[in-house]
């Protein structure tokens, strides 16, 4: 991220403005950094979700908050595919760590977060006192920053909820396209899409390295899978394999898609 | 470190993977698809109805014209197919063919002949017709002309699934050939 956004020189960001329908099958990002008047004592935590931080500020004009690029996800899809990090946040709070004013300051966190990030109500966090808000924190006002009462939701519903939103975007994308090489080539590519993003909704956390290299892995195995199915199951010719290719790079695709947006 | 695409850049780069994709599953499928397909005699509607299994054999004489169904055929000069039976034939003036040999190759051209007194089949275990196909043979060579007893051929007939005999028939009597 880039410090720049974060310095407290930076003048408040302007209200983010509504986005289309393409939300509805991708993630929406707004731009990352610190929202709004700079002056309060107390900033809410953030992901870099468009409709979050729009309703966020319709419902607490004034306040403070500290946007974090997690790919353009909600709250819960964020801390699920655990795009909100320790480093991540201590490096957007260091430039507002200076001066000795800030040693009172308050940073409400949403609860997912909080659990992703290991934080609980209390902690101090580079001079900031963190309070646990539920993870819709568009009504902080007159909330006393006490722990939530909501619970977390479970992140695999989650993940996978927001895998199969994912899918059915790429499948606007992709339908055309593989449609003109026939309904065979359709068919395979949208179930390969399909299965790609389930099972990647599900291993997740399990598989290493970003976003891009999880689908490179599984993007692998899979075509590997696939070309052996196809070589030993149906003895087809070395020529017969480019299916397998194909499906690999299907499967791919899903890793950087999951891995969310960013703000053009 | 900030992380994925724009939403334009995605879109784009899916296009491009659909692409790709569609391009290399279609590719594999039509492999596939060719190789469990059976040969086809002739491509137009007419060399088919010609030369297909459910065309009548057509038995000659030596006073018959060419097969009706030869009348109307317009094939392509030949079609390639991946597996054919190469039949050295012998034609003879006064008696019946002999096929002096038949082998299997891997792939070979057949010219759909559009006209002949003499029919090259291939016969299912039933000795039914599934493929038939007419050729000329002439005895006279040379100048001046000069009559020839026998005429050595070759053939080349498709391989299809259930094929059991090739016949050649002859104005002087038939061979047939058990292929194994």
């Amino acid at each position: 991220m880039n410090s720049s956004e974060n310095s407290p020189a930076t003048p408040p960001m302007p209200p983010v403005k509504p986005r289309g329908g393409a939300a509805t099958f991708w993630p929406a990002p707004s731009r990352a950094g610190w929202v709004g008047a700079r002056s309060g004592a107390a900033a809410v935590l953030l992901p870099n979700h468009q409709a979050t931080v729009r309703a966020w500020q319709e419902q607490n004009p004034g306040m403070t908050a500290l946007v974090l690029e997690c790919g353009g996800y909600p709250v819960a899809a964020a801390a699920a595919f655990g795009f909100v990090t320790r480093k991540k946040l201590e490096a957007a709070l260091s430039p507002a760590g200076e001066g000795s004013e800030t040693a009172s300051r308050r940073l409400y966190v949403p609860v997912s977060f909080a659990q992703q990030l290991h934080l609980a109500g209390g902690d101090d966090l580079q001079g900031w006192k963190v309070a646990l808000v539920p993870d819709q924190p568009t009504a902080l006002r007159g909330s006393t920053g006490e722990p939530a009462a909501a619970g977390t939701p479970n992140m695999w519903v989650v993940r996978l909820a927001a895998a199969l939103r994912l899918w059915l975007g790429q499948v606007l994308v992709f339908s055309v396209p593989l449609f003109i090489f026939g309904w065979q080539a359709w068919l395979i590519g949208i179930l390969a899409l399909l299965l790609s993003a389930l099972i990647l909704a599900v291993t997740w956390r399990l598989l290493p390295g970003p976003g891009w290299a999880k689908g490179l892995l599984l993007g692998v195995l899979a075509g590997a899978g696939a070309a052996a199915a196809l070589w030993f199951g149906l003895q087809v010719e070395p020529a017969g394999l480019l299916p397998a290719a194909g499906v690999g790079l299907l499967f791919a695709w899903m890793g950087p898609v999951l891995a969310g947006l960013r703000k053009a | 470190m900030r992380q994925g695409m724009t939403l334009q850049n995605q879109i784009f780069l899916g296009i491009l993977i659909a692409l790709t994709c569609g391009y290399l599953l279609r590719g594999g499928w039509s492999v596939y698809a060719s190789a469990e397909t059976p040969p086809t005699p002739s491509p137009t509607p007419a060399a088919t109805q010609a030369l297909s299994p459910t065309a009548a054999p057509v038995v000659p004489s030596a006073t018959a014209a060419a097969p009706t169904a030869t009348a109307v055929l317009t094939p392509k000069p030949f079609v390639t197919l991946p597996g054919v039976w190469m039949a050295r034939v012998t034609v003879n003036r006064g008696a019946a063919p002999v096929i002096e040999r038949v082998t299997a190759l891997e792939q070979g051209r057949i010219t759909a002949a559009s006209e002949g007194e003499n029919l090259a089949e291939v016969l299912d275990l039933q000795k039914q017709v599934m493929y038939s196909v007419p050729f000329k043979v002439s005895f006279q060579v040379g100048e001046p002309p000069q009559q020839l007893e026998a005429v050595t051929l070759v053939l080349m007939l498709p391989k299809l699934e259930g094929e059991k005999y090739i016949r050649i028939q002859t104005a002087a009597g038939e061979a047939i050939y058990e292929l194994e």
